[in-house]
């Protein structure tokens, strides 16, 4: 076996054994508990109001809209909501924990006087890490599919089942992407504590404030249901309208392109059908339509691997402290 | 290998700046096969730089050492091959049996069936009873222990030591004391200790290095050096002696 096998091995087997992975299983179970059953409330009460108008326009003999319709994936809003977050900041803990812990143990140092290179510890705590990451996801999965048989006697059909594997796949990399910064400032700052914080500003950054201030200079996202729609503004009419502020719109969508938590999530909305206009049409469309945002999260993943695997393979890294 | 003279350790003008401190400065000394080198000097003198560049986890700004004739600086690999390091207070993966510790190190050491060696070695230093422990429910005693253990499954031909005493109670320090002396005798391992306990290096060193401020003030076996300050009546004396003499 490869030693980059080796440190795998033994990377995955010391975090699943840890307490930290039992308080993140138990953290993520509740969380999608809490989001599900939230998500099914909002439902349900949608579900009585429109019953309750219904038998009020069947009394005037009015004609009746059709009822909200059920798209389980769409019920799964929150639980991608949270892992926009808090996926993100469980990649933090974990870079920052796989090298603090080992410079703290001075495990590190034995590492680096054994007949190894820099590039296969690195590797190796990466490739260990992807694997509990992905696990993680998966173990999640599973969880959603069984609460949705559980609360609402809802079997998932093969092509939401496949939705949820790419959800899986998308999260991975998501958080992934998290770890290698956090790793990365780990074994190049001296002082750890500055390492976490500095990571912890970047998460701010990327994750609530840039994907805010988008939100916030969206003129649609100004009034609730939508700006154009309450004025009863039809499409090609806001279409017009946005096109005299297309600069601005060009800046609002670089702020928003910039962070990776939103490509994350319009990839993920579009899957689940979160994003209506979604609703209905075909998996290969809606991967076509946001391509755009896979190209990013792999530019981000790719950009993460070469200063992991290449830059921290040559150069000074911090060994305790 | 050692050279003709029997050295295993060379260092030839070993030097580490620091910005514009140097942390070590122009050290050169070499160390016998089958010795237990004791490396002195107070805190700050400059001895874990030193053993770090030996061990090659740091890189020398100046000079050149080799290791059993393996150069530090062009060699890195098999220098490691060829050595074992315990640093001071090394603690390994608390959520791994003592067994899985030794399994992963032995296997990055490039053992590839080490059940043998690990119950050879776990035997050898009395810890066999704790194999399936996690080390997180070990002593500081016995983690120090499996951490030596670690540092010899791959048969290494030179051990360093970092501080190896260094929280440990009278009882634990006198076990590690045997448990080392065991080593250099039945292994024939030669030891490379760091300390700054004088009374450590009379009960177990044969030779000894002091260093003051980066720079390697004295060195000798520890019979010459016990002969030659005749006057003096412990090491403590003699060491303070040495340090006199260079100004300190």
């Amino acid at each position: 076996m490869s030693n980059t096998f080796i440190i795998a091995q033994k990377e995955w087997k010391d975090i699943i054994r840890s307490k930290t992975f039992i308080y993140i299983l138990i953290l993520l179970a509740i969380l999608t508990l809490i989001s599900l059953i939230v998500s099914i409330l909002v439902f349900n009460s949608q579900l009585t109001e429109y019953n309750n108008a219904a038998t009020q326009l069947q009394q005037q003999g009015r004609d009746v809209g059709l009822p909200p319709q059920l798209y389980p994936l769409n019920l799964l809003r929150g639980t991608v909501d949270y892992i926009e977050i808090i996926g993100a900041m469980l990649g933090i803990l974990l870079g920052y924990l796989c090298i603090a812990k080992e410079r703290n143990t001075k495990a590190l140092k034995l590492l680096l006087t054994r007949p190894i290179t820099k590039g296969e510890i690195v590797r190796g705590k990466i490739l260990g890490n992807t694997l509990f990451i992905l696990s993680l996801m998966t173990i999640m999965a599973v969880f959603i599919v069984f609460l949705f048989a559980l609360i609402s006697g809802l079997f998932l059909s093969n092509s939401e089942l496949f939705k949820i594997f790419l959800f899986i796949i998308i999260s991975t990399v998501y958080v992934l992407i998290f770890f290698m910064l956090s790793f990365f400032l780990s074994l190049k700052q001296k002082n750890l504590t500055r390492a976490l914080i500095t990571c912890f500003i970047i998460w701010l950054v990327i994750v609530l404030i840039l994907p805010q201030i988008g939100d916030t200079m969206d003129p649609d996202n100004q009034v609730p249901g939508g700006l154009f729609k309450s004025m009863n503004v039809d499409k090609p009419t806001e279409k017009l309208i946005m096109s005299r502020f297309g600069t601005y719109e060009t800046i609002r969508n670089g702020i928003e392109e910039s962070s990776i938590t939103k490509h994350y999530e319009r990839a993920v909305f579009a899957i689940f059908g979160i994003k209506s206009i979604y609703n209905g049409k075909s998996l290969s469309f809606t991967l076509l339509d946001t391509i755009s945002n896979y190209y990013w999260i792999l530019g981000f993943l790719i950009l993460g691997l070469y200063i992991d695997y290449i830059y921290l393979s040559k150069t000074k890294i911090y060994l305790s402290g | 290998m050692a050279d003709n003279e029997g050295n295993i350790i060379i260092v030839r003008n070993l030097s580490k700046r620091y910005g514009e401190s140097m942390a070590v400065s122009d050290v050169s000394f070499s160390v016998k096969e089958g010795d237990i080198f004791g490396f002195l000097g107070h805190n700050g003198a400059g001895k874990t730089t030193t053993v770090n560049m030996l061990t090659t986890l740091l890189e020398p700004t100046r000079g050149s050492a080799s290791i059993a004739g393996f150069d530090i600086i062009t060699q890195p690999i098999t220098v490691r091959k060829n050595i074992g390091y315990v640093p001071e207070n090394v603690q390994l993966y608390e959520n791994l049996t003592c067994f899985e510790n030794l399994e992963f190190f032995a296997k990055i050491s490039g053992i590839e069936h080490p059940k043998v060696r690990i119950m050879e070695v776990l035997r050898l230093l009395n810890a066999a009873s704790y194999a399936n422990k996690r080390v997180g429910e070990l002593s500081k005693g016995m983690r120090q222990r499996i951490g030596l253990a670690q540092a010899i499954i791959h048969k290494p031909k030179v051990l360093f030591l970092d501080e190896p005493t260094s929280g440990l109670d009278p009882m634990g320090v006198k076990e590690l004391r045997d448990t080392i002396i065991a080593l250099n005798e039945q292994e024939g391992i030669t030891i490379f200790m760091n300390t700054h306990l004088l009374s450590e290096v009379t009960k177990t060193c044969k030779t000894i290095g002091v260093l003051n401020h980066g720079k390697l003030i004295y060195n000798d076996t520890l019979k010459k050096t016990l002969n030659r300050f005749n006057n003096e009546d412990s090491l403590e004396k003699i060491y303070f002696s040495i340090e006199r003499k260079n100004g300190n």
